[in-house]
């Protein structure tokens, strides 16, 4: 089998490239959620915290865990707030990529070939707010594209399911259908 | 019982009657020993013992134990025979039925498991999906000659069902009719791809790549670093909480320490330690031996317990060698193969030999092209100053809080900063990474770690970049396969995105299996 393997080096010039530039932005409404839920979490901590400190002694104690958990909270927000201009997605003839992060900026990348499911995702404020999230599934990692509009998620699943099919299967005859067409076997005896 | 070698039998006939003509995948007499698989098969007798201790697991041990606690203290001594002939005959019973109606066959290329006492479950398993089937010989196993199969599927993380014991040579057989059904998928799907395939699957030629003498193992064993004796520690320590006796000693040795107590402690530890991987190695890793043919490879071991491991060579994914500054010197590497499911293959103590010829089976090394040169590539030097930054800052912290408490000696806490910084000056110095028909990464602070895994199997490339990288235009990149991943950090960002676009041309210009 590595006999018969040919493996020339490949010049990187030649590649095509994956340019920031051609990237979609999402809808940004899909980090609404992330952004209340932040804020309101902020307030009733502080609110908590005040109620805490009115009643504690050493006023530090509540003041410190209570500032700690509004900060992180606010923090949230603020970094789902500054999200919503990095995500972003581009689907190409043989991969898809989504891009993300505030802090760890990242943009990952899955071949059509080795996409093992695709799934359009909709809770209930997505669904209010009339937004998808596509799942593309590998044996590997995952990538989730929120903030889509739903139709759109539809073809862009139909389209990576149509292509990892297509470029998965080289031959004309898939030997997994043909030993699913055989009859079933007779039960077994008890 | 010696060596757990399948025999060069004839092969089995694996569909005779229930799967239609459209191929006979292996030709050859079925043995007078050999069960016909294609017909449906209980288990050993012996598993009735397996599927009550898996009912009694099921039903949890503590729940068990809570009923029969209740009992002794509600009843006399008589009651508890009573009851525990009682709950014996149950289980035995339960367990009989279990027995019973489980039966497992080969028909159609598919292995067909058939269960259920109440509600019978059918499933079926088509060959080529299999990721692995292992064998394993517990000590229990060992007294009846019988072995323990689980099969593994890339659908979930755990194994999909395990036959808990059955005769060793129906086993075999069954492993070989999987793997040779697999094989007979795989001729299916190259044959139209011209010249690649043709030859491969059906016959069934064992090649030894690599057979551990006990001399080796014991090599090996002594060059593994000593931190068994580490797991005992805290064991101690915790043990120390429930006795009387051991406070005491604790109170008198640190009334009458000794400095020299300090060295013997740690050369007992290490002791131990050498010990406990001597006798855990020469156990586990008894004639460990790695077999392959066309499509798979087998992985076998054990003194007490024998295990058996097969899986396609497709499967295998990462390979990870490891080597500490000792088995360096003798020339000694610990190679891992990541595969798809739960079967990793580990192999302690190969030599270059060894590696060579997994390395080719695995196809990384490349036949064609003579590029596979040593790793040259390396990676920025920020990250040292990364370090040191960070260090000195936590370090900084640290020595303020713990200021009024400790004085001057909290400016201990500034030597943090410079042993962290000159460990990481000595690793980015040593990193070196390459990607041509694989991606590769060599690691070196104390142990070596070379981690490699072809491009072509990639699942998903990652280009990430933290915010002291982006201020640097540093990235780092990221090859996430089905099994584990290879990751190059701080690399300029134009070659992080080159390497990127070089896997995904790889990915998705294969069409070569790559599971």
């Amino acid at each position: 089998m590595a006999d018969s393997f040919a493996n020339d080096p490949i010049p990187v010039d030649g590649l095509p490239l994956l340019d920031d530039a051609d990237f979609t932005t999402v809808d940004p409404r899909y980090a609404n959620p992330s952004i209340f839920a932040g804020l309101a979490i902020s307030i009733v901590a502080a609110g908590i915290t005040a109620v805490m400190v009115a009643q504690i002694e050493p006023v530090i104690v509540p003041l410190l865990i209570g500032g700690t958990i509004v900060l992180i909270a606010l923090t949230r927000a603020v970094i789902a707030l500054i999200e919503r201009r990095v995500a972003a997605y581009l689907l190409r003839e043989h991969d898809v990529s989504f891009r993300n992060g505030v802090i760890n900026r990242q943009v990952a990348t899955i071949p059509l070939a080795r996409v093992q499911h695709v799934s359009v995702n909709q809770g209930p404020i997505e669904r209010a707010q009339s937004l998808a999230t596509l799942a593309v599934n590998s044996a590997g990692p995952d990538l989730a594209i929120p903030g889509l509009i739903p139709e759109q998620a539809e073809q862009l699943k139909q389209f990576i399911i149509k292509h990892s099919e297509a470029t998965t299967d080289d031959s004309s005859v898939d030997p997994g259908l043909e030993t699913m067409a055989q009859p079933l076997p007779p039960p077994p005896a008890p | 019982m010696s060596a757990p070698t399948p025999p060069p039998s004839p092969q089995p006939e694996p569909s005779a009657a229930t799967s239609s003509a459209a191929r006979t995948p292996s030709p050859g007499a079925p043995e007078s020993s050999e069960v016909d698989l294609s017909k449906p098969q209980r288990q050993s007798k012996l598993a009735v013992i397996f599927l009550a201790v898996s009912i009694i697991r099921k039903l949890g041990f503590v729940q068990a134990g809570v009923l029969l606690l209740l009992f002794v203290r509600a009843g006399a001594a008589l009651s508890i025979g009573a009851i525990t002939l009682v709950v014996v005959g149950v289980l035995g019973f339960l367990s009989y039925l279990t027995w019973r109606n489980f039966t497992f066959q080969i028909s159609g290329g598919e292995l067909v498991v058939e269960r259920g006492v109440w509600s019978t479950r059918r499933l079926s398993i088509p060959a080529e999906r299999i990721q692995s089937l292992s064998i394993e010989q517990e000590l229990l196993h060992r007294v009846f000659g019988a072995v323990k199969v689980t099969v593994d599927t890339a659908g979930s993380d755990s194994s999909e069902f395990e036959l808990s014991a059955i005769k060793r040579p129906v086993a075999e057989q069954l492993q070989r009719v999987v793997l040779a059904e697999r094989s007979a998928a795989d001729v299916a799907v190259l044959m139209p791809g011209s010249k690649t395939g043709g030859v491969a699957g059906t016959q069934q030629s064992d090649t030894v790549v690599l057979m551990h003498s006990s001399k080796r193992l014991v090599t090996a064993a002594l060059t593994a670093w000593p931190v068994a004796a580490l797991v005992l520690g805290p064991i101690a320590v915790v043990l120390n909480q429930f006795s009387d006796v051991s406070e005491t000693v604790v109170d008198t040795a640190t009334r009458s320490f000794e400095w020299w107590w300090i060295p013997a402690g740690i050369s007992t530890a290490v002791m131990l330690g050498v010990l406990f991987n001597l006798a855990g190695t020469l156990i586990q890793d008894h004639q460990l031996t790695l077999r392959h043919d066309d499509q798979t490879l087998r992985r076998t071991s054990g003194l007490l317990s024998l295990t058996s491991q097969a899986s396609a060579i497709d499967r295998v994914q990462v390979v990870t060698s490891t080597q500490n500054p000792l088995q360096y010197r003798v020339g000694l590497t610990h190679v891992k193969l990541a595969t798809i499911g739960s079967g990793d293959l580990g192999f302690i103590g190969c030599d270059t030999k060894q590696i060579t010829e997994v390395r080719r089976l695995t196809e990384l090394t490349s036949t064609v092209t003579a590029t596979d040169e040593r790793p040259h590539r390396r990676v920025s030097t920020a990250r040292i100053w990364l370090t040191l930054r960070n260090t000195f800052l936590a370090a900084v912290a640290g020595a303020t809080l713990v200021w009024p408490l400790l004085g001057w000696w909290a400016m201990l806490m500034m030597l943090l900063p410079i042993s962290t910084s000159a460990a990481q000056w000595r690793r980015v110095r040593n990193f070196r990474w390459q990607v041509d028909h694989r991606l590769i990464t060599v690691d070196h602070l104390v142990d070596r770690v070379t981690t490699e895994a072809l491009i072509r199997k990639a699942n998903a490339v990652t280009v990430s970049q933290t915010i002291f990288e982006r201020r640097r235009n540093l990235a780092s990149v990221t090859l996430a396969t089905a099994a584990g991943s290879v990751r190059v950090g701080m690399l300029p960002l134009d070659e992080a995105r080159a390497v990127r676009d070089v896997v995904l041309h790889a990915a998705e210009t294969t069409r070569r299996r790559w599971i």
